[in-house]
C-alpha cells in the first residue's frame, strides 16, 4: 500500500510557527539562536596580545581569540546561574592558507559536577568558615568561595580544550574524524583540570576576582586558557539602533552623528544597553607560529601572516538515517551558529537567511555575496537620513576587505580566497601600545585595529556604521557626516583588564548596575 | 522493539485522554475557512485572507479527498496574486495546490524557487523534500528534511518527513518514534493532523503484521475525527489482514458515501469480491476500470490501482505493463518501481523486472510484499540464494500478511526441505 505521502504538505501549516524575532545586536540576531540562548554567539575578537606597558613596535609572540556566547546574563539571576552547556562543542577556527576553511581548530567542551546536591543554589558561601546550624557544629552554609574546590561552588563546571589540525584541503565538518590529522588534548601540567569561572554573585558568597585569576591556565607549550561567565565586553545603545536606527540627539544635532569632540572622547554619550550584563567568555592565548601555516612567525609583510578566525557553537543532530546495532538517533553535530566580522549577521544578513548564513560554512559564503556587497543597512540608514547621507551604490567592492583576504590588511601577494566572513588578522603587526590605541581602529590609523582583528575596546558599532553605511573606505565618501557616524557609545562601562583573558570582571550580582538613558553616564533620553 | 511498544502506548493513552467530546463541530479546515473568509470581508485588498483561504481549502481537500476544493484554493490565489503578484505565502499554497494534484514536477520546481527565495523557512524545505520523495529523488530529500530537522529541531513537519523516509529506508521503529514524537506535538484541536498521523502509524504498524495495534491506532483516529476516509480505509486493510471481509466491505461502503474515488472504488471492488459479493464486486471492477482508464494519463490518476487490477482480476497484463511504464516515466518513487518491475515478470521480461526491483530496494526500503515480489522476480531469474532471502525477508517482516501463502508457495518450491519441515510441526 502506497502511503499518503502526499498529503505532508498540510503539517507545513498546523504544526510548526516560525516567527522570524527582532534582530539585536551580536546578541540573539538570527531566530534559530534566539530560540537557543546557550548556543548564541554575541562576539568573537582575535588581536595580538598585548601587556600594559606595551612598548611601540614590540615584534608580535601570541594571538588572543575570544568567543562570547549566552548574551545579556543578568549576574543576580540565580539559583543556577548560567553554565556553559555540555551538550554544546563550542570551536574556534583558524584559516591559514586563505581557502576559508579551517586549518586548526579549538574545540571546547564542557562537564558539569554537582558538589552539593541537595542544596538549592549552584552558589554559597559566607566568611572564613562558613555558618553552622544554630548550637551545633553542623556546616550548613560552606565558606565563601575562594577557589574551585570549596564545595560552596556547588554547581562546578570543568572543561577540555582539544587543538586539532585538519587534513590540508578537506572539509572542515564539524566533529568529523575523518577530516582530523592531529588532535591534542591541552592541559595542565599536573593534570588538573580547567575550571570555569562561575557567575559573580556577590561579595558575601564568593572571591570573584580570586576565582577569575585561578581561572587562567597557563600551559607549557604556551597556551593560556580561560573560560567563564564575565563582564560582557560588547558595548552599544542597542535600543536606539534597532529602533530603527533611531540614534540620540548629540552635539552634532543630527541623531547618530558624532561632534569631533565626541568622537575623540574617551566617554559615553549615550547609554551602553549591555552595561551591567554579564556574558560567557572562552579566552585562548595561543603562540602564533602554533597558527601560521609555515609555523612561523610572519613580519606583516608576508603573505603568510594574515590569518582569518571564526567561531562556531554545535549540538548533536537528531539524524534522520539512524546508526544501526544498537539504533541510535544521535549523529554528528550541527552548527548552530558562527561568527566572523561583527554585525554581520545582524546588520548585513536579510532575514530570510539568516538561520542558513548561521549554520552553513564560511567557504560557501559566495551565496551571500549579494548581501555583503550590498548591505541593505547602508540603504535603510540613507533613506532615514533623508538625503542628508550618501552611501556608495552597490557593488560594495569597497567592502572586500572584510569578506576577502586583501589590503589594507593582508600583505600584498596574499591570495584572496573565496568571498568568506571570517575575522581577518595580520599576525605579523605589532600591538598598538594602549595610549596609542584608538577604538577607531584602521580608520582611526590605528593598524592593529579592526577590521585588522578585533580587539575589545574597537568600537566596531561606529567603524561599521562608518565603513559598511558611510563607505569611509573610498576617499570620496570619507567627509562629514559619513565619518563621524556613531551611536555615542565610544568605550565599556567598566575597563578591561591589560593583560590575557583581558576580559572585564562579571558584575557583581548583588550590586550590578544597567546604565539607562537619562542617567548619568547615559545619555539623553531623546 | 521494546521502544516501539512504548511509543504505540503513549499515542494510544494520549488519544484516550484527549478523546473528542462534541458532535459534529465544524473540522478544523472548515474552521481556517471560516476565519478566512471573514479575513477576506474585512480586508479584501489584503493578499494574506485568499492565502489562507487557499490552504484551508487544500486542508478540507485533505480532510475529504474531495480534490474539487483544489479548484477553489486556486481560485483564491488568483486574487492574492492581483494584489501581490508572486507572493511567497502564495506560491507556498499553490505548491501544495500541486503536491495535492500530483503534479510532483511542477511542485519540485515552485518549491524550490521558494526555497531560494527565504532559504531559512523550513516550510519551503518541507515541500521541495514532499515532491523529491514522490519523484523518488530520496538521497535529495533526506538532506532536505535532515536540514529541517537541524534548523528547528524537533519540528512536527521535519519529523513527519523523517518519520516517512525512515521507513523507506527500512527503519520502522525509527519511524514510529518520529511518528510518535509528531503526534504529540501536535496540538489536540488540530484533529485532523492528530487522526492522520495515527492512521500513518496504523498503516506502518499493519505492514510490519501489527494488526491489532493497528486496529487500535485508527480506532483512536476515528474517534478524534470520526469517518476520516483515510482511517476508514486503513482499518478495512486491517479487517482483510484478518479475514473479517465483510467487515471490510462495510468500512469502504462507508468511506465511499461522502465522497469515492477510483482507488477508493477499486478497494471496495477487492473487498467485495473476497467477501464473495460476486455481482457487485464485478460492477464496482468495471466502474473502477472506466473512471480510472479515463485519468491514466492525468496526474491525479488510480494507475497503481489500475495496473494492479490488470495483474489480477483484468486478466491484461500487457496493458498493466503499458500503464506501469507511463506511471514508471512520470515518478521514481520505489512504489511505482515494484509496481513497474511485477509488471515486468508477469510479462516474463525477468531481467528487466530484477533490474528494477534491485534499484527499488537500493533505498533501504522493507516491505512485506515488495519482498515477495523480489523474490518471486529472482526466482524466475534463476537467482535462487537471492529469491529465498527476499521471500524469508517477506515472512519475517510480516508473517500474518494476505500475500504470506503465496510467499510460503514459492519458497516451498526453493526449499523443498524447508516446507517439509514446516509441514511437519
Amino acid at each position: 500500500m502506497k502511503p499518503f505521502r502526499s498529503c505532508l504538505a498540510l503539517f507545513l501549516i498546523a504544526g510548526i510557527a516560525v516567527q522570524p524575532s527582532l534582530i539585536a545586536s551580536n546578541h540573539r540576531e538570527a531566530p534559530i539562536t534566539a530560540l537557543d540562548h546557550k548556543a548564541d554567539i554575541t562576539d568573537l575578537y582575535a588581536f595580538v596580545s598585548y601587556s600594559a606597558d606595551q612598548a611601540a613596535n614590540t615584534r608580535p609572540s601570541k594571538v588572543t581569540l575570544i568567543l562570547c556566547v549566552d548574551p545579556f546574563l543578568e549576574p543576580g539571576n540565580g539559583p543556577t546561574w548560567f553554565p556553559f552547556d555540555p551538550d554544546v562543542l563550542y570551536q574556534i577556527h583558524v584559516d591559514n592558507d586563505h581557502d576559508a576553511r579551517a586549518d586548526v581548530s579549538f574545540q571546547i567542551r564542557f562537564q558539569t559536577q554537582y558538589q552539593l546536591p541537595n542544596v538549592y543554589s549552584a552558589l554559597a558561601g559566607i566568611g572564613d568558615n562558613g555558618a553552622n546550624a544554630p548550637g551545633t557544629s553542623n556546616l550548613v552554609v560552606p565558606p565563601q568561595i575562594r577557589d574551585f574546590n570549596n564545595p560552596g561552588l556547588n554547581l562546578r563546571q570543568t572543561y577540555t580544550v582539544t587543538m586539532v589540525r585538519n587534513r590540508e584541503g578537506f572539509d572542515d565538518r564539524d566533529d568529523d574524524r575523518d577530516d582530523v590529522a592531529e588532535a591534542t588534548q591541552l592541559t595542565n601540567s599536573d593534570g588538573s583540570p580547567f575550571f570555569a569561572v562561575p557567575a559573580n554573585n556577590g561579595p558575601r558568597t564568593m572571591d570573584y576576582d580570586a576565582l577569575y585569576n585561578a581561572g587562567v591556565h597557563h600551559l607549557e607549550n604556551g597556551i593560556s586558557v580561560f573560560a567563564g561567565t564575565v563582564d560582557d565586553p560588547f558595548w552599544i545603545d542597542l535600543g536606539a539602533a534597532f529602533d530603527t536606527a533611531n540614534f540620540r540627539h548629540l552635539g552634532s544635532g543630527i541623531p547618530g552623528v558624532l561632534t569631533a569632540a565626541e568622537d575623540a572622547a574617551n566617554q559615553n554619550f549615550a547609554s551602553d544597553t549591555v552595561s551591567g550584563y554579564a556574558v560567557n567568555a572562552i579566552a585562548l592565548e595561543v603562540p602564533i607560529q602554533m597558527l601560521t601555516r609555515t609555523s612561523e612567525i610572519e613580519p606583516p609583510t608576508s603573505p603568510d601572516a594574515t590569518i582569518g578566525v571564526w567561531g562556531t557553537t554545535s549540538r548533536p543532530r537528531v539524524m534522520i538515517r539512524r546508526s544501526p546495532n544498537p539504533a541510535q538517533n544521535f549523529g554528528p553535530y550541527r552548527q548552530v551558529q558562527r561568527i566572523g566580522n561583527p554585525l554581520i549577521n545582524e546588520l548585513v544578513v536579510g532575514i530570510g537567511s539568516k538561520d542558513r548564513f548561521s549554520m552553513d560554512k564560511p567557504k560557501n559564503d559566495s551565496q551571500f555575496a549579494n548581501f555583503f556587497l550590498d548591505p541593505p543597512i547602508a540603504r535603510i540608514v540613507e533613506a532615514l537620513y533623508g538625503g542628508a547621507l550618501k552611501v556608495p551604490a552597490a557593488p560594495r567592492t569597497d567592502l572586500l576587505p572584510l569578506v576577502t583576504y586583501a589590503a589594507p590588511i593582508a600583505a600584498a601577494g596574499t591570495p584572496t580566497g573565496p568571498v568568506a566572513d571570517l575575522l581577518r588578522l595580520n599576525t605579523g603587526v605589532p600591538a598598538t601600545p594602549l595610549p596609542n590605541a584608538t577604538r577607531l581602529g584602521l580608520i582611526g590609523g590605528d593598524p592593529a585595529g579592526f577590521p585588522n582583528g578585533r580587539r575589545l575596546y574597537d568600537d566596531v558599532v561606529d567603524i561599521t556604521l562608518r565603513v559598511a553605511v558611510g563607505g569611509v573606505l573610498i576617499p570620496t565618501f570619507n567627509h562629514f557626516p559619513n565619518n563621524r557616524l556613531g551611536d555615542g557609545v565610544n568605550l565599556n562601562d567598566v575597563p578591561y583588564r591589560t593583560q590575557f583573558p583581558y576580559l572585564a570582571d562579571c558584575p557583581s550580582g548583588r550590586d550590578r548596575r544597567h546604565i539607562d538613558p537619562g542617567e548619568a553616564g547615559g545619555g539623553p533620553v531623546n | 522493539m521494546k521502544s516501539l511498544a512504548s511509543a504505540l502506548l503513549v499515542v494510544l493513552l494520549a488519544s484516550v485522554v484527549s478523546a473528542q467530546v462534541s458532535l459534529n463541530p465544524p473540522t478544523p479546515a472548515q474552521q481556517k475557512i471560516t476565519w478566512a473568509q471573514a479575513a477576506i470581508a474585512a480586508h479584501p485588498d489584503h493578499s494574506q485572507p485568499y492565502n489562507d483561504l487557499a490552504v484551508a481549502y487544500v486542508h478540507r481537500a485533505r480532510e475529504t479527498a474531495d480534490t474539487s476544493y483544489y479548484g477553489q484554493a486556486e481560485a483564491e490565489l488568483q486574487k492574492s496574486f492581483q494584489i501581490a503578484p508572486n507572493n511567497v505565502e502564495g506560491q507556498r499554497a499553490r505548491t501544495m495546490i500541486l503536491l495535492g494534484r500530483k503534479d510532483f514536477s511542477g511542485a519540485l520546481d515552485l518549491a524550490k524557487s521558494l526555497n531560494k527565495r527565504t532559504p531559512d523557512d523550513v516550510l519551503s524545505y518541507g515541500l521541495v523534500a514532499d515532491a523529491d520523495m514522490e519523484l523518488g529523488n530520496y538521497k535529495d530529500a533526506e538532506l532536505e528534511a535532515q536540514w529541517m530537522l537541524d534548523i528547528r529541531p524537533g519540528n512536527v513537519p521535519g519529523l513527519l518527513r523523517g518519520a516517512h523516509l525512515r521507513r523507506l529506508f527500512g527503519d520502522a521503529e525509527g519511524s514510529m518514534d518520529f511518528f510518535s514524537q509528531a503526534y504529540q506535538q501536535t496540538p489536540p484541536t488540530q484533529v485532523e493532523d492528530q487522526a492522520w498521523i495515527l492512521t500513518e502509524m496504523a498503516d506502518l504498524q499493519l505492514s510490519i503484521g501489527n494488526t491489532d495495534g493497528a486496529e487500535e491506532l485508527l480506532h483512536s483516529a476515528l474517534e478524534k475525527f470520526p469517518g476520516y476516509f483515510l482511517s476508514l480505509e486503513t482499518l478495512a486493510r486491517a479487517q482483510t489482514a484478518k479475514q473479517q471481509d465483510l467487515e471490510a466491505v462495510e468500512l469502504l461502503r462507508w468511506r465511499n458515501k461522502a465522497f469515492s474515488t477510483s482507488a477508493s472504488r477499486y478497494a471496495l471492488a477487492e473487498a467485495l469480491e473476497r467477501a464473495g459479493l460476486k455481482v457487485e464486486a464485478d460492477a464496482t471492477f468495471a466502474e473502477f476500470e472506466q473512471d480510472a482508464r479515463r485519468v491514466i494519463h492525468a496526474d491525479d490518476n488510480a494507475n497503481a490501482e489500475l495496473i494492479r487490477y490488470y495483474l489480477g482480476r483484468g486478466h491484461n497484463s500487457k496493458e498493466a505493463l503499458r500503464i506501469a511504464a507511463i506511471e514508471r516515466e512520470r515518478q521514481h518513487d520505489v512504489y511505482t518501481q515494484d509496481a513497474y518491475a511485477w509488471a515486468l515478470y508477469a510479462n516474463g521480461q525477468f531481467p528487466q523486472a530484477q533490474k528494477e526491483m534491485e534499484e527499488a530496494l537500493g533505498v533501504g526500503i522493507r516491505e512485506a510484499a515488495i519482498f515477495y515480489h523480489a523474490g518471486a522476480i529472482a526466482e524466475r531469474s534463476h537467482d535462487r540464494a537471492a529469491a529465498t532471502r527476499y521471500l524469508k525477508e517477506s515472512l519475517a517482516l510480516n508473517p500474518s500478511a494476505e500475500l504470506a501463502g503465496a510467499v510460503r508457495e514459492v519458497l516451498d518450491r526453493l526449499t523443498p526441505a524447508s516446507a517439509t519441515s514446516r509441514h511437519s510441526h
